[in-house]
């Protein structure tokens, strides 16, 4: 019995172990949010803050724009999802359940983009853009996005392909149009798998750097993330400052994690299926 | 029937949000050419005089201050929109080089970029600048007037890019209760430094440094400065040559490495990575954690600011090697820039600004509130510049002596810096000798010395 | 009989041109951002090119200089070891995770979460809460290594350990893989375990003989994907060089053991304006992408042969 209780107990301790290697970042990141620079720079470090100083989240919302750069990013955002919502089930459609002669061999085209990484296309994109005008605009950020990304167009397609084709040829039968079958039909079978390509289409567009770096110049037209990493620019590192500037960052993120968790772990578990 | 309606209705929706996104970059883009309210009420610290008249030439200034320097730009700014109905000129502040490099090209980038001398020439020689010789001329300026070695550094290839507008020259910094406490005088020659250095070491238990005398590459200019000190120079113009093999340049990175080899490399960077901001009262001088800094005409400044109560200090000339007393007073002069941008539409009235600002009155306003040097006879030799800022005396004499040199206006100065970057931590590690790393940076630097005199 | 094949034959032209029309957007997609650049990323590797001025024709010098360039071929190699070393690494922490999540045990939904919450962090935002993490004088890690009498590294200014610094940093983020493995464990039938217990097999025997097996094509596809965000690693060196004082930071980290070959790619277009020597890269890095993914397709064809 208590051998059992013994050996019931011991299964946790790796849990445990990796739970704080997970876990105690984010503690430790809290707790420097809050404490003055006598207690960072300190032997052994010092866990609770002693005084707690809130000011400190204060501050570096007044140090940069913070409130801007979180309204650019709310703004980039929601473009990219909006988006990938229209264009992705669009698409995957026409690859999942669509019937045209060369669909798969296309298809292999959709996955093939998929590995081309964007430091190969960088730098035509960024003279294209910059010859029409588009540096310092949203638009190299949320284009791509109405135009389908690889990823969200495979990940439509597989659900696409799990429904029953009965479905659609029944509506067929019943002389429905091709576009009414997709949208009154396949749109809201498919809907958990739109919340999934919303909720990562957010994640990604929230926590991209390279692209703002890169086409943002004009700091009013700055994300999160792009703020984050200058607030270090110029002459060393303020860590109470930065932690609450980092920890603002992620707040949003955490918080509709809590809320649609169950989308989130849906998306990874179709998004690792081989195609 | 009633489905397809809907259809209809959300697939115009969403031709709607394209049209309206759409509209909304081309709005953004045709707002910085006219320069109508958003834009103004977007740029930080801009005034809202823009708001009232839409026809002003708006001239975009990009920099890389911040804080309360980037204050003091702004008031003289403030004061030029005042002064005339014509021009309105936009600031952008706390802009990085890389950011400025990539905007100028989209044609949607500055007109004005204030950056480092080393910049001036490799934007140059990039075709991001335009020459400014014509308005120079045009506007009648003295150049007998502009700090003769300051202004050379805006010149590439015979054309003039770059108008001076501030330059650094530094001191060195000590913390003199720590001196009076090791019984030691200020040093007066690197060796002497070096000495006292020695001695000023302290640990803790666990046998960490929690003080050091001198601790190179801090706060940053040790790279240009260290080989100055020794007399050595970065490149030779008449014969086209690389000079970082000479024996002064050895002996410049042989010393400095000893601050690093003598206290345990590993120890030092241990050391250094727990300094606090530089602008704070973190600051590693003002918390006594270093004894001594090389630094500019900024820096009494920062002591008002960051610095503790009753904290002591002085400041005397960087001493130099005490095998070449002649060198006294050729550190490191920095310069600082105002260039025009190639892709500027209103490239004449954005000198207009420049000329603006380099003009005695709105000159010496600017340096005293920033604490930073003219880079005008005129305005470097005004006592009214001395009685608003008292503590730019010692710099002012000492640019006055003329001895200072500044950094080649080569434009492989990115690679330069880099590159002696790495050649120096090869040293300090023991992967290479100083004789090993040096060669290996001239292989790498001198091809593309040859290549841009070669291809001219 | 006939009847009906017409009408077939009636809804796949009606789907072909619904089709038609769905794929415009993806169309104008794969040739702007994919067509296009990869062209002209070929074209401009074969001219001097500073965005300023016109392309410049020059044949082959950027290749020829790319190979006598000492710093591509140290991030070759930074990218190598990074690539090796940290998708190993992910891919063990994420099967390992998995199979503890998979305890049938009281408060797993917790550790679910917590495991996860990493992957939702912003990449600027967690390489500076390791940076601070693994500040070699007041970071937690170090303190903590000192607390059990282990040697303490300087981490990211150190070029011994940056890199395994770096892989640190990512190895946080493995949230998504671990849920993707997860979801695989779950699919694995009990049927095949009850038949290794019938035989007395240990733990690890179920793990060895059935759990990764049956992972295999989840694998897969995680290497492939661990390869390319690997090749991409930018974020991590783009922050330590922003945290170092000013100028001193180059872009590679101490003694470039950070530069990566994104982050060269980068700093020699961004920093060096020598685009068309970037673009020699791009496409460099364009046809290993193609070699390595090739290479893998057939190693994981023939395996396949096996199962």
């Amino acid at each position: 019995m208590s051998k059992r209780k013994i050996k019931f107990y011991l299964r946790y301790i790796p849990l445990l172990i990796l739970g704080a290697f997970y876990f105690i970042p984010f503690l430790w990141l809290i707790s420097t949010s809050l404490k003055g620079s006598d207690q960072i720079f300190s032997h052994p470090p010092k866990w609770i803050p002693n005084p707690v100083l809130f000011g400190n989240y204060k501050e570096s919302f007044e140090a940069i724009p913070y409130l801007k750069y979180l309204l650019n990013t709310i703004k980039t955002t929601s473009l990219a999802v909006l988006g990938n919502v229209i264009s992705a089930p669009m698409i995957g459609y026409a690859f999942g359940k669509l019937k045209w002669p060369g669909r798969d061999k296309v298809f292999l085209i959709v996955m093939a983009t998929m590995m081309l990484p964007f430091t190969v296309t960088m730098i035509p994109l960024y003279s294209l853009f910059s010859k029409i005008g588009w540096i310092n605009t949203y638009v190299p950020l949320f284009l791509p996005d109405f135009l389908g990304k690889a990823y969200f167009i495979f990940l439509m397609r597989q659900f696409y392909l799990s429904l029953p084709e009965e479905l659609l040829e029944a509506a067929r039968i019943d002389g429905a149009s091709e576009l009414w079958i997709y949208l009154k039909v396949a749109v809201p079978l498919v809907k958990p798998a739109i919340v999934t390509v919303a909720l990562f289409s957010f994640v990604w567009s929230w926590t991209d750097f390279m692209g703002p770096l890169i086409y943002l110049t004009k700091s009013e037209k700055w994300t999160i993330s792009l703020g984050l990493s200058q607030f270090t620019n110029s002459y060393g590192v303020d860590w109470a400052l930065l932690m609450a500037a980092s920890a603002i960052a992620i707040i949003p993120m955490v918080i509709l994690f809590f809320f649609l968790q169950k989308y989130f772990m849906e998306g990874s578990i179709n998004s690792g299926i081989k195609g | 029937m009633k489905m397809l309606k809907k259809a209809i209705s959300i697939a115009m929706a969403a031709c709607l949000m394209f049209s309206i996104t759409g509209c909304g970059s081309k709005e953004n883009s045709e707002n910085t050419e006219t320069g109508t309210e958003s834009d103004a009420a977007a740029t930080p610290g801009g005034t809202s005089a823009s708001a009232e008249n839409g026809k002003k030439t708006v001239i975009n200034f990009w920099h890389t201050w911040s804080g309360s320097e980037a204050d003091a730009l702004q008031a003289v700014i403030d004061d030029y929109n005042n002064s005339q109905s014509d021009v309105q000129v936009e600031v952008l502040a706390s802009q990085t080089e890389d950011k400025m490099l990539t905007a100028i090209p989209s044609g949607d980038g500055p007109d004005i970029v204030y950056t480092a001398d080393t910049t001036c020439s490799k934007w140059a020689d990039a075709g991001m600048l335009a020459p400014i010789d014509d308005y120079i001329a045009g506007k009648g300026i003295d150049v007998s007037n502009i700090y003769e070695s300051v202004y050379k550094l805006g010149n590439y290839d015979g054309v003039q890019y770059g108008m001076p507008y501030t330059m650094d020259s530094y001191m060195l910094f000590y913390n003199k209760a720590v001196l009076e406490e090791l019984k030691a005088e200020s040093p007066k020659t690197l060796e002497e430094m070096a000495d006292i250095s020695k001695k000023a070491v302290l640990k803790d238990d666990s046998g960490d440094y929690t003080r050091l005398g001198y601790v190179p590459d801090y706060p940053w200019i040790d790279r240009v400065e260290m080989p100055y000190l020794f007399g050595a120079e970065f490149y030779d113009f008449g014969t086209n040559q690389v000079t970082c093999t000479s024996q002064e340049f050895k002996d410049a990175i042989s010393y400095k490495a000893l601050y690093y080899t003598d206290y345990g490399i590993d120890a030092v960077t241990k050391f250094k990575s727990g300094f606090g901001t530089y602008a704070s009262s973190d600051n590693p001088f003002f918390q006594g954690k270093v004894v001594f800094a090389i630094e500019g005409e900024w820096f009494e400044n920062f002591i008002d600011q960051y610095a503790p109560d009753g904290f002591e200090w002085g400041a005397v000339e960087v001493p130099v090697t005490e095998n070449k007393p002649e060198l006294a007073g050729s550190g490191r002069l920095q310069g600082g820039m105002l260039s025009i941008s190639a892709t500027s539409k209103n490239a004449e009235k954005a000198f207009e600004v420049v000329n603006y600002l380099t003009s005695d009155e709105a000159y010496i306003k600017f340096c005293a509130a920033k604490g930073s040097l003219p880079t005008t006879y005129s305005a470097l030799k005004s006592e009214e510049l001395v009685s608003q800022a008292p503590q730019l005396k010692g710099f002012i004499d000492s640019v006055l002596a003329e001895k200072a040199k500044a950094f080649p206006a080569v434009p492989f100065s990115s690679e330069y810096s880099d590159g002696q970057g790495l050649a120096e931590e090869a040293i300090y590690s023991g992967d290479k000798t100083v004789d090993e790393a040096l060669q290996d940076l001239y292989d790498e630097l001198q091809p593309l010395a040859d290549k841009w005199v070669n291809g001219n | 009989m006939k009847m009906r094949k017409v009408k077939r034959y009636k809804y796949q032209k009606l789907q072909m041109r619904l089709a038609a029309v769905f794929l415009i957007p993806w169309v104008i997609g794969l040739i702007l951002f994919n067509l296009y650049p990869i062209f002209s990323t070929i074209y401009y590797s074969f001219t001097e090119y500073n965005l300023m001025k016109a392309p410049d024709f020059i044949g082959f010098d950027n290749y020829i200089e790319i190979f006598h360039d000492p710093i591509f071929y140290q991030s070759v190699y930074n990218s190598f070891y990074f690539v090796i070393v940290g998708v190993t690494l992910q891919i063990g922490l994420s099967v390992f995770s998995a199979v503890l999540l998979n305890m049938k045990i009281p408060g797993r939904g917790f550790f679910r979460t917590v495991f996860y919450l990493p992957s939702l962090v912003p990449p600027v935002a967690s390489s500076l809460i390791w940076m601070w993490l693994l500040n070699p004088q007041y970071g937690l890690v170090n303190s903590f290594l000192k607390l059990i009498h282990l040697p303490q590294p300087l981490w990211l200014s150190s070029s011994e350990w940056s890199k395994p610094a770096v892989i640190l940093m990512t190895l946080w983020c493995v949230g998504n893989t671990i849920i993707v493995y997860l979801a695989g464990i779950g699919n694995i039938s009990g049927e095949y375990y009850e038949a290794v217990e019938l035989d007395g097999g240990s733990s690890w025997a179920k793990f060895r003989f059935i759990t990764w097996p049956m992972l295999s094509d989840i694998t897969f596809f995680q290497v492939i994907n661990g390869i390319i965000v690997g090749f991409n690693t930018f974020t991590q060196s783009y922050m330590v060089a922003a945290s170092s004082p000013k100028s001193n930071g180059t872009l590679g980290g101490i003694k470039n053991s950070l530069m990566f070959y994104a982050v060269n790619i980068y700093n020699e277009s961004f920093k060096y304006l020598k685009f068309g020597y970037s673009s020699a890269l791009a496409v460099i890095m364009l046809i290993g992408m193609i070699v390595i993914t090739f290479v893998l397709f057939k190693i994981s064809n023939s395996g396949g042969n096996d199962r």
